[in-house]
């Protein structure tokens, strides 16, 4: 009998117990693939682990870096990763080919990938650079990007250059005159890495010839994440905001953040790097993570103009707006 | 006719029976094509850039027979100078083991920038990759000639040169051969590397490309097309041991 009432009592225990525990929001665990390594685009997520916006909204965040950045938006598609940073026009590419990825989070508001000569050779146009070598990454909608750009400024088009696939070696490419300008650069990265080195650099902007404005950099998920766990998305885009809202504030700190878990940067860029995306963080209307309808039909269309994706494509399934700071 | 079945149909078996259990998983599971296309696709994909793929096929097999070359004739130089010369083993044979350990992925991209885009550093990555085993199993060839056949040619008032040209040489021919089989192996693997980091031609190229348009297909075309290429070329190297090397392949049998 007594026995009887001792098991009872551990029974009840374990049962109470049990029921407090669920009673509490469990954490989510969340994996996130970067773009990149980890440089100064990033560091408003490091503030939010900083500074523990991802703790209050009971997430546990893995943040880690792709080899090769092509395969982000395949392994957020099938599920080996919650989120994803890429960019836009990926984003597009990857719907007509039927990879079932949405952008919840614009997270640079403009094109950062330029194209760039340096400043002694002289060339400060697109029409500059006729009969010129031009390096690139080897991804093809560049070669359409510097087509457009070339014809804005009067030339025909990307027969007046010679395109070489230089793969990632973009800058020390030009530093060593294989080409004569890059494109597939970032104005926030490469460029300052070049100035650093004593060889200063003529910036072409993407959207100032004749590219329609895009976002480079935004969030990513999953379709089948998004419908299955629009809650952990709401949770894990507002703690990203205010990680980003922090880096508004004050770039330079989030630098610092960044150099604690990423010893391996270099400051002398970033920190310059973090400086130049403090604008290019905020949306419209001075939030971040905001993606405008218009940005995203507009590229569509340049991009089925030049034959990039199928004229199926709706680039309004391609994103949500509902996750964006307001 | 019936040797040739004998020695090819396990092969062509497993490799049948892979891509039918392939091809069922990937339709039972609706698997899209961009995260695993099935055989049938990539086959199709085959048919369909027929000419796209041999444009780039021939770019990526000039790269790999040229660089295999270069990994011969120096090869067979390295080795021949390190077993003639005790000094030059001492000195250089460190080194080429080191030359080994230097990460080639990290080394083709500043071949690129030092010698420029076109066919010499996928070339040179290619010789890298494999001149290696060709070195090391030659030497070893070399090493493992019968004492006292050199000690015989000697005393019958042989030269030097003679006892290596007429000795050291042919009894080397087989281990040259099976580091020439492991060379041309890699060799492939050298040209998509050499490819990979920066080129506008080859089926490294392609990939490349075809990577971020999410076209797998055309991946795996790739993949299938530089295997058949690597075995191929495998193949060609066993024959030419037989006609060169008669003596190998009868030891062979024999034992």
């Amino acid at each position: 009998m007594r026995n009887r009432l001792m098991l009872l009592v551990f029974i009840f225990g374990i049962v109470s117990f049990s029921i407090s525990c669920s009673s509490e929001e469990t954490v989510s665990e969340v994996k996130l693939a970067l773009d990149w390594y980890p440089n100064a685009n990033h560091i408003g997520l490091y503030l939010a682990e900083e500074n523990g916006y991802f703790a209050e909204e009971n997430l546990k965040v893995t943040i880690y870096t792709p080899s090769d950045p092509s395969t982000v938006l395949q392994t957020v598609a099938s599920g080996a990763d919650d989120f994803g940073m890429n960019y836009q026009p990926d984003v597009l590419i990857a719907r007509s080919e039927g990879v079932p990825v949405v952008s919840v989070l614009g997270m640079v508001q403009h094109p950062l990938n330029s194209l760039m000569a340096l400043q002694s050779s002289g060339n400060e146009s697109p029409k500059d650079l006729k009969g010129k070598k031009v390096g690139y990454p080897g991804i093809p909608w560049n070669e359409d990007a510097l087509n457009t750009m070339l014809q804005s400024d009067g030339l025909s088009g990307i027969d007046d250059v010679e395109l070489v696939n230089v793969g990632w070696e973009l800058g020390s490419s030009m530093i060593s005159e294989t080409v004569d300008a890059i494109i597939g650069a970032y104005f926030t990265h490469e460029s300052i890495v070049l100035e650093n080195e004593g060889h200063p650099v003529n910036v072409m902007r993407m959207e100032e010839w004749g590219v329609p404005d895009y976002y480079e950099l935004v969030m990513v998920t999953s379709e089948d994440y998004l419908s299955k766990n629009p809650d952990v998305v709401e949770r894990f885009t507002r703690a990203v905001s205010k990680g980003y809202t922090d880096a508004i504030f004050d770039p330079q700190l989030g630098v610092d953040v960044l150099k604690k878990h990423a010893p391996e940067i270099d400051e002398t860029v970033d920190r310059p790097g973090a400086d130049l995306l403090r604008d290019l963080w905020k949306g419209k209307d001075g939030n971040f993570g905001t993606q405008e309808e218009v940005k995203w039909v507009s590229f569509a269309e340049w991009m089925k103009k030049r034959g990039i994706i199928n004229e199926d494509v709706d680039p309004n399934n391609a994103f949500t707006d509902k996750y964006s700071a307001k | 006719m019936g040797n040739w079945l004998n020695r090819w149909s396990p092969a062509f078996g497993i490799v049948i029976l892979i891509l039918l259990v392939w091809e069922v998983l990937v339709e039972i599971r609706n698997i899209p094509n961009w995260l695993l296309p099935p055989p049938s696709s990539v086959a199709m994909t085959i048919y369909n850039d027929y000419s796209l793929l041999t444009m780039h096929t021939l770019v990526t097999l000039e790269e790999i027979v040229l660089g295999f070359f270069l990994a011969l004739v120096v090869g067979v130089l390295f080795a021949s100078a390190i077993c003639l010369s005790n000094t030059v083993e001492k000195a250089l044979y460190p080194f080429i083991i080191a030359s080994q350990t230097v990460p080639i992925i990290v080394i083709a991209p500043m071949l690129l920038v030092w010698i420029g885009y076109g066919l010499a550093p996928k070339v040179i990555v290619v010789a890298l990759i494999s001149f290696f085993p060709i070195v090391v199993n030659m030497v070893d060839g070399m090493k493992a000639v019968d004492p006292d056949i050199q000690k015989l040619m000697y005393t019958l008032g042989g030269k030097k040169s003679q006892v290596f040209s007429k000795v050291m040489i042919p009894s080397s021919l087989p281990y040259l051969f099976s580091g020439l089989r492991v060379a041309i192996a890699m060799s492939v693997i050298g040209a998509v590397i050499g490819e990979w980091v920066g080129s506008s031609e080859g089926l490294g190229y392609l990939m490349i490309r075809s990577k971020p348009q999410f076209q797998t297909e055309r991946v795996f075309a790739a993949i299938a097309i530089l295997s058949f290429i690597g075995v191929g070329l495998f193949c060609l190297i066993t024959y030419l041991e037989k006609i060169f090397v008669p003596w190998s392949t009868e030891r062979r049998l024999l034992n």
